[in-house]
């Protein structure tokens, strides 16, 4: 099957524009896409940003990384060591020698060395995903405000993105939907970084092939405690509705960004944000969620 | 055919009465829409046809957390 664009060999079907691409115009497609998501948003500045990516060393961070490098961005890879035994000490591995290769600063934070305790040590393994993300997203925060950044930005992909828009609507969550979008927050403090989200407009599929065909090196390791999480609910319903209906998961996307003004006029926060009476991060109670966590399992 | 198949799980060789990475998918019990499928290191489509002794490439689409 060759290229719909020049006759050369298919290396990807998009079922969603009815187009059979090559590598070379997949590549063009896909960079095209990203550059086309952070200028529609105006999610990142060359001159003024000073960017934190946060990198797992998966596909999606990886891929990140290359492109805002190759996009020559001001950019720092930072991890979060949350102590996932298997998984993240397997990753870090992969972030080492893809900073080296393209001499990108990296930046790891430990939360056992931090805070004494680490993810595996929680014995909820059904909340896991809350807990991980509430800790992840705090020492991102924390970590690239202490490093100058102006602008953390994350590999959320489309699937991703679709499936904590369908997750959030399922479970009435619309405060926290009205919170998300190209850049997350958009809370007006000092202590806040803006959080941004460059490839979210890429289906999850692409940014595989993408990595191998530019011969990123991931780990493709999956999080042992990704099994407990209701997003793989979603995750497997929105395929299905991918696969009959193609170009499924663009329309969510495209039409939550429509109704996202409206979501935030009624359902943001309109009160300045606080701060936690222990650690003095921005919270919306008198201590913050990340305070609870560590309180609770540190 | 010999056909040799990787993946994050499983590395194995199999004796394939087939024709197509399509038809090798389905012997194995695998979606292609879960995976990006290499043979001999070059990215393929499902409808690429496979000979004696090559070596096909199974890339999962879901990983990280």
């Amino acid at each position: 099957m060759n290229c719909s664009r020049d006759n050369s060999k298919a290396v990807v079907e998009l079922k969603y524009v009815g187009e059979r691409l090559c590598a070379e115009h997949f590549s063009s497609l896909f960079e095209k896409r990203v550059r086309r998501t952070i200028g529609k948003a105006k999610m990142l500045d060359r001159k003024r940003d000073k960017i934190a990516v946060g990198v797992s060393g998966g596909k999606d961070s990886l891929v990140l990384l290359y492109l805002l490098k190759k996009m020559h961005y001001n950019i720092v890879a930072i991890t979060i060591d949350e102590g996932i035994r298997g998984y993240r000490d397997k990753s870090l591995p992969f972030i080492e020698r893809f900073c080296r290769k393209y001499k990108i600063p990296w930046k790891t934070y430990s939360l056992k060395k931090e805070y004494g305790f680490t993810l595996d040590s929680i014995p909820d393994k059904k909340l896991m995903c809350s807990y991980c993300g509430v800790l992840r997203r705090g020492m991102l925060n924390k970590k690239a405000r202490q490093l100058g950044c102006t602008k953390v930005a994350t590999g959320h992909n489309l699937d991703d993105e679709t499936q904590m828009i369908l997750m959030n609507l399922f479970r009435g969550e619309l405060e926290r939907l009205a919170r998300t979008g190209p850049i997350t927050g958009l809370i007006e403090d000092e202590l806040f970084v803006p959080r941004v989200k460059p490839l979210r407009e890429c289906p999850e599929r692409e940014d595989v092939l993408y990595a191998v065909l530019h011969d990123i090196k991931y780990t493709d390791a999956e999080c042992p405690y990704s099994r407990y999480a209701y997003r793989n609910i979603v995750r497997e319903m929105l395929n299905k509705m991918e696969d009959r209906y193609p170009g499924t998961k663009f329309a969510i996307l495209r039409n939550f960004d429509k109704m996202l003004p409206f979501l935030r006029k009624y359902y943001m926060p309109k009160e300045k944000p606080k701060r936690c009476k222990k650690c003095g991060e921005i919270t919306r109670g008198s201590i913050c969620k990340f305070c609870e966590v560590v309180e609770e399992f540190g | 055919m010999k056909i040799y198949v990787e993946s994050r799980d499983f590395k194995k060789n199999l004796s394939f009465g087939g024709k197509t990475v399509r038809q090798l998918m389905k012997e194995l019990g695998l979606s292609s829409e879960n995976f990006v499928l290499s043979r001999n290191g070059e990215i393929v489509l499902e409808d690429e046809a496979l000979k004696d002794g090559d070596k096909v490439k199974l890339f999962p689409v879901i990983s990280g957390g």
